[in-house]
Order: structure tokens, then sequence, then C-alpha cells
């Protein structure tokens, strides 16, 4: 058995390190200061976006490790109270994996329609625990502004993810 | 055959068993995290100010193309509006010499009266100016990450203003960096007061570009236009800084427009008011030389480090 080189093994290691590396880039870059009105809403939107595509798409490199560490910087990065991205997140991975079998092979339209879903008990569980635990009702509008946010980006980057894991990934 | 065959089947079972037990593990701990996580833990706070620290020079040193990029576009924008643009200064220019010559009057007046009254003056307020380098705001939550922290003099609990008004306080700390609330989230309350009816109420953010005021007396006199300024009570921020405008009362619901575009953050002044006063003369400047262009009061957090 041939052992691959040393460059060989770097490559593999950062093709391997892609999908949560790249949610990673996501949330900083829309975490800076870019001076367009309400664009740090999108942070959270993005993550949970590529979260649950690469999950589907890549699950051997979107593990629950891979979850963790990246609802960890952003529950720290964001003034969220803390756990809740972790949590839903999670949840949203697992979700993911459950379903997976009878996902990968449906039309785009039907797999976004299911997203939407999912986004839609991930933003409700969200808005949930932030009022419970801030103790006040969060206006639920902005809940809803999430929710939008999320669906509308999803064909987009879902095409800019499957772009990436076709030149860049291997097949499973 | 058989055998070897079934010894596989467990293994791979036992496997996924150990991934799902895992899985409720982690479950399990974010929850566990919530509940040490309240926001007001001080070992959360601590922990996140660890990576704010580690991450906001990192981000400041990614935007400034960004910024580049940005100021590049404003200035082709700007030259085409020159001339306009030139009208306009001018004419403000009058105004602020006629407001210059008032002030000085004033300052004169007030001088030979504080002389009569023999006033003891309160302590000199310190101040640092910022740059803004996250917009870490979501849909529940309203914040923003600066660069400047302990070793540029920033304080838990100083007052974020820009020239416009009151944005926020400073909620966390850390070596290099700070984390500024707005006063548009949902933790905020401000002790403020209508300038003109002089009534007393609480703004409290709602996450929404308008917050509220709240607590207002029943038979208070606000209007739609009154501008809304801080009442000093509760020690936080001192009186009379500028915070909104009343844009609408329904019933018992009025709302407020802050006067800081929040979209348009660049720099933030974080100002220690031990006292009240917010007159140029009480931060350690002349007034008559702050007018002049290129003289600025600010300690930027390069320098002061």
């Amino acid at each position: 058995m041939i052992r691959p080189t040393l460059g060989q093994q770097a490559d593999i290691a950062w093709r391997a390190s892609l999908p949560v590396g790249l949610t990673m880039l996501l949330l900083f870059v829309a975490l800076l200061s870019w001076h367009v009105p309400r664009l740090g809403t999108i942070a959270s939107a993005l993550v949970l976006i590529s979260v649950f595509f690469w999950t589907l798409h890549q699950p051997g490199l979107m593990t629950m490790w891979g979850v963790l560490s990246i609802g960890l910087v952003h529950d720290l990065m964001t003034l969220a109270p803390f756990g809740v991205g972790l949590l839903v997140l999670l949840i949203v991975h697992g979700v993911a994996i459950w379903q997976r079998k009878a996902l990968i092979g449906m039309p785009f339209l039907l797999i976004w329609a299911l997203f939407g879903v999912v986004a839609a008990g991930a933003t409700f569980l969200t808005w949930l625990l932030v009022s419970f635990l801030q103790e006040t009702m969060v206006n639920p509008s902005q809940a809803f502004n999430l929710f939008l946010l999320e669906f509308l980006c999803y064909p987009p980057l879902a095409y800019i993810f499957a772009w990436i894991e076709r030149r860049l990934l291997p097949t499973d | 055959m058989n055998k070897r065959m079934g010894s596989i089947g467990a293994a791979a079972a036992t496997r996924s068993w150990t991934h799902r037990f895992t899985f409720v593990l982690l479950v399990a701990f974010a929850f566990g995290l919530m509940l040490i996580g309240k926001p007001d833990s001080v070992l959360v706070s601590r922990v996140r100010m660890m990576m704010m620290d580690i991450a906001a020079p990192m981000i400041n040193a990614v935007s400034r193309p960004i910024d580049a990029a940005r100021e590049t576009a404003s200035d082709v924008r700007d030259y085409f509006a020159l001339k306009a643009e030139n009208e306009a200064l001018k004419m403000q220019n009058d105004t602020l010499l006629e407001w210059q010559r008032v002030a000085r009057e004033l300052q004169a007046e007030n001088a030979s009266l504080r002389g009569l009254l023999n006033y003891q003056p309160g302590p000199k307020i310190s101040f640092v100016t910022a740059s803004v380098v996250a917009d870490t705001s979501s849909s529940f939550v309203r914040s923003l990450i600066v660069l400047g922290g302990t070793r540029a003099g920033v304080a838990k609990g100083q007052a974020a203003v820009t020239g416009s008004g009151l944005a926020g306080r400073v909620l966390e700390v850390g070596e290099r960096s700070a984390r500024i609330l707005l006063i548009t989230d949902i933790n905020a309350r401000v002790p403020v007061v209508a300038e003109r009816s002089r009534d007393q109420a609480v703004l409290a953010g709602r996450n929404s570009d308008l917050p509220e005021l709240l607590y207002l007396s029943r038979d208070s006199d606000v209007k739609i236009g009154d501008r809304i300024v801080t009442s000093g009570q509760g020690g936080v921020f001192p009186a009379g800084l500028p915070v909104g405008e009343v844009v609408s009362v329904d019933g018992g619901h009025v709302l407020t427009r802050p006067y800081v575009d929040f979209s348009r953050l660049e720099n933030i002044r974080l100002i220690d008011f031990s006292l009240p006063g917010i007159l140029l003369n009480d931060l350690g400047i002349d007034t008559t030389k702050a007018l002049l262009p290129g003289k600025s009061g600010s300690i930027l957090p390069e320098a002061a480090e």
C-alpha cells in the first residue's frame, strides 16, 4: 500500500475541513462591520443554512463535533443567550442526519421546502428559548424576518456550496 | 462466515448507538450551557471577552480592504456632489459661526455666574474614541464590538456616544476590545426625559429600530417630534444627552427614533461620566478651538496603548 506524501495529506486535510471552515468563515464575514442596515442578522442565517447543507451532502465532514465548535463560536461571538445557537444547530444537524437518506435523491424544490420546515422550527425554538431565558416576550416579527432570510438565502447558497462540493470535495 | 457477518453487524450497531448517545450528551451539554450562561454569568462573560480579544484585531485586519473600497466609492460619490455640498456647508458654516458666538457669550456668562456662586466644578470627564469592528446584532440582540479595551481605559458601564447622540453603553470589556449594548436592544433601559414637556420615562429597546418610552405618567404631554434626552437618573448616563425623537404616539405606546444611525457607525466615543456635564469645556477642550477643523480631543486606542 502506497502511503500518501505530506503534500497529499495536507491537501486531504484542508479539503476535509472545508465545510466547517467555510461555515466559520461565513460567520466571521457576516459579522464584519459592513455598514449595511440589518446585515448583522444574516450571520445566524448563513450558519444554519451551511450546517444543514453540509450535513445533508457531506455528513462525514460536517460531524456533530464540527457543529459543536461552530455553535460555540457562534454563541461566543453573538450576544444571544449562551447555548441557544448551539442547541438549535445540533437539532438541525440531527434532523438532517435522520432524514438524509430520504432527502438526498429528491428534487431541489422539495429539499428547499423541507429546509423551510426545518428553518421555521429552528427559528421558533430560538425565539421560544430566547424569550424564556430573557424573561420577556421577544417580538415575534423579528423571528419571522430571520426565518424569511434563511428561507430566501438557501437557494443561492446551496448553489455555491454545490459548486464547491463538485469542484473541491472528494466523493463519498 | 455468518458468524463474521454477525460480528460486523453488531459492531456497526454499537457504533450507531454510541453515536446517538454522544449526540444526546451534546444536546444535554447545550442545555447545561444555557443554564450556566444566563446573561449575567461572570464566567461566560470572561470567556466571551477572551474570544473577542482574539477575534477583534483579526476582524479589523480583514475589514481594512473592505473599508478602503467603501471609502473609494464614497470619494467618487463625494466628488460629483462637491458643488451642492459646498453650498450646503457654506450655509451650515454661517449657522455654526452664529452658534459659536452664542456659545462664547454663554461661556463668558457661565464663568462669571460660577464666580458669583463660588461653584465647585466636578472632575474632568475622560473619553476614548474606538473604531467599530464588528456588528454582532441579530434578530434577538443589538450589539457592536469596538477595538478598544481596558488597555485604552475603557470600562464597563461607560456611555457610548456619537456626534448625533447616545448609542449605548459598554457591556463587556476585554483587554483590546469591548462590547457595546445598543439602546435598541431588548435589555437596554435608559432613564430619559422629554425636552419640551419634561415628562420622565424609561427608554426601552425592543430589538427593532424604534425603542419605546415606558412608565410615562398618564397626564404626560409627549407629542410627535419631541426631542428625548437622558434624564441623568440612575447615575449611568449624565442628563441632557440627546437620544432620539418621538415618531409615534398611539394610546399608551410612544415610539422614538434614535438620532444615531446604527448602520453607519464607524467610530464611537466611550465616555466615563463620574459626574454629569456634557459641555465640551468640561471635557477639557477649549470650545473655540474644538470648532476648528483638524482639532480633536479623541484618544484613539492605538495611540493610548
